[in-house]
């Protein structure tokens, strides 16, 4: 066998063992729950392999049933003078609300969940400091109100003949000094 | 002992190492090509919101969560918006590359480090299709990449005519998308399995009403029936697709349910992209004769006319 051969060859070997290995550790990472005795004791060793390889995946999707009809998100402003007014939430620019781009409604259900309470208070704290000098205003406290139509139990539809009861959610008040 | 080893490791080479034609990847790049292009389309409005250092997400919250995880993202380093154009600007050149086959290797590197840092860095506005594609990316990163349908090709015969290009690859890429498909579909069958609206049937009553659905309207909670069958008929979809595809006598029925069930949910919902995305790891499932039929069939088309 030539020397060339040689390191062809060498190079399949590895190849072969490395794909090996990658798809062990999806297939593992991807179908045995990851709550499961076998993962919690593997998951040190292949969590980070799969986070590297941009490979770690997670298909909740639409595991059940969506609960809202329509969603809105506004931040209502306090000033030092106590005027309240609201404005959009996306930063920067404090644009509205844009309903028809769905990574809003993913961005802002999530930052008001416990898990994502850091990303909210920074949130907070860029907002106030982007209404302060947008408005030339000093920010006394900011509120975040999700204002939602849910989707009633499909019994109530058929009883009342309604789909949608609408539902406010507060996030705050978030006060300065 | 030492034979029945090297049988082994002979089995498994042959497993990831078998040939494919190159045209099949050239149709996945060329769709992974247009797929991260369409998403960059619709996420480059929003580009500041999502990705500059004063928008939704707060760049020091991120380098903290991220403290002692290889997460990387070129987004960790940006302090100007210029600099999110830039990076918004390198990501759509690299998307174009790859449709066209240019400098096809490069651009499938520039795509996968782009799927890291943007899906590392907003990672509260990420959806499923976004973690695909990512997977995609490294996929096709260390696949063959087709030489056919490629600039790189065609300019590289202009100038040496006499390199030859091989019609047949190793399908090892292929395969890790035909596997990623099954994953998908059957941890998600997993995890709504144990639902009660999937189980009474009413999911797709729900969905149709929502913000969601292209539709919404009171009417689907009166259709009881369509409701049972649009969600067992989902369920059943995602447990035995990925079945038939593997199955070489089922494979065109499950391509051509799949893109049927695909193509629904596009039709009827916003999550347009979720669906294009999916639809990608079909392409791995096409075999030589899927051409020389279409090919029949188009030239029986042609002399009709």
């Amino acid at each position: 066998m030539k020397s060339q051969d040689k390191i062809k060859k060498l190079i399949r070997v590895i190849l072969t063992i490395l794909l090996s290995v990658h798809l062990v550790i999806i297939v593992m990472q991807g179908l045995i729950p990851s709550k499961s005795t076998i993962m919690k004791k593997l998951s040190p060793w292949i969590y980070d392999y799969t986070l590297m390889t941009g490979c770690k995946q997670n298909w909740p999707m639409f595991t059940t049933i969506p609960l809202y009809h329509s969603h809105h998100v506004e931040l209502e402003v306090v000033d030092s003078n106590k005027n309240t007014f609201r404005l959009g939430p996306s930063i920067p620019g404090l644009k509205k609300y844009n309903h028809s781009y769905l990574r809003y409604h993913t961005t802002f259900s999530r930052m008001r969940t416990n898990t994502y309470k850091l990303y909210m208070n920074a949130y907070m704290e860029n907002a106030k400091r982007m209404i302060e000098q947008e408005h030339n205003i000093k920010v006394r406290s900011l509120t975040m109100i999700f204002a939602y139509e849910k989707l009633q139990k499909l019994y109530v539809i058929r009883r009342k003949k309604e789909m949608v009861k609408s539902h406010e959610i507060q996030i705050g008040p978030y006060t300065w000094d | 002992m030492g034979l029945s080893f090297i049988r082994t490791y002979q089995r498994l080479e042959t497993f990831w190492f078998s040939l494919a034609p190159a045209w099949i990847y050239a149709l996945c790049r060329i769709a992974f090509g247009l797929v991260s292009l369409l998403n960059l389309i619709f996420l480059y409005p929003h580009r500041y919101q999502f990705f500059s250092p004063t928008g939704l997400t707060d760049q020091d919250v991120v380098l903290r969560l991220i403290q002692n995880t290889p997460y990387y993202s070129i987004f960790y380093h940006i302090d100007s918006p210029s600099a999110v154009d830039g990076v918004f600007f390198i990501a759509i050149i690299a998307s174009i590359g790859l449709i066209f086959g240019f400098l096809g290797r490069l651009c499938s590197i520039i795509l996968f480090l782009w799927s890291m840092s943007y899906t590392s860095y907003a990672f509260t506005g990420m959806h499923s299709w976004d973690f695909l594609l990512r997977i995609y990316a490294f996929v096709l990163m260390i696949s063959p990449l087709g030489s056919f349908y490629s600039l790189d090709r065609y300019s590289l015969q202009r100038f040496v005519p006499f390199v030859s290009y091989n019609r047949m690859v190793s399908h090892h890429g292929l395969l890790l998308l035909k596997v990623q498909l099954v994953i998908v579909y059957w941890q998600t069958l997993w995890l709504k399995l144990p639902d009660q609206y999937w189980r009474n049937g009413e999911l797709i009553s729900y969905f149709m009403m929502s913000m969601y659905s292209r539709f919404p309207s009171i009417e689907f909670a009166y259709w009881p029936i369509f409701s049972n069958i649009m969600t067992y008929g989902s369920l059943l979809l995602e447990c035995f697709l990925p079945i038939l595809l593997w199955k070489k006598r089922y494979r065109r029925i499950g391509i051509f349910l799949g893109c049927v069930f695909h193509l629904s949910i596009m039709a009827t919902s916003h999550i347009v992209m979720f669906s294009l995305t999916t639809l990608i790891m079909y392409i791995a499932f096409l075999k030589e004769e899927d051409k020389d039929l279409l090919q029949q069939q188009y030239q029986r088309w042609k002399n009709r006319n």
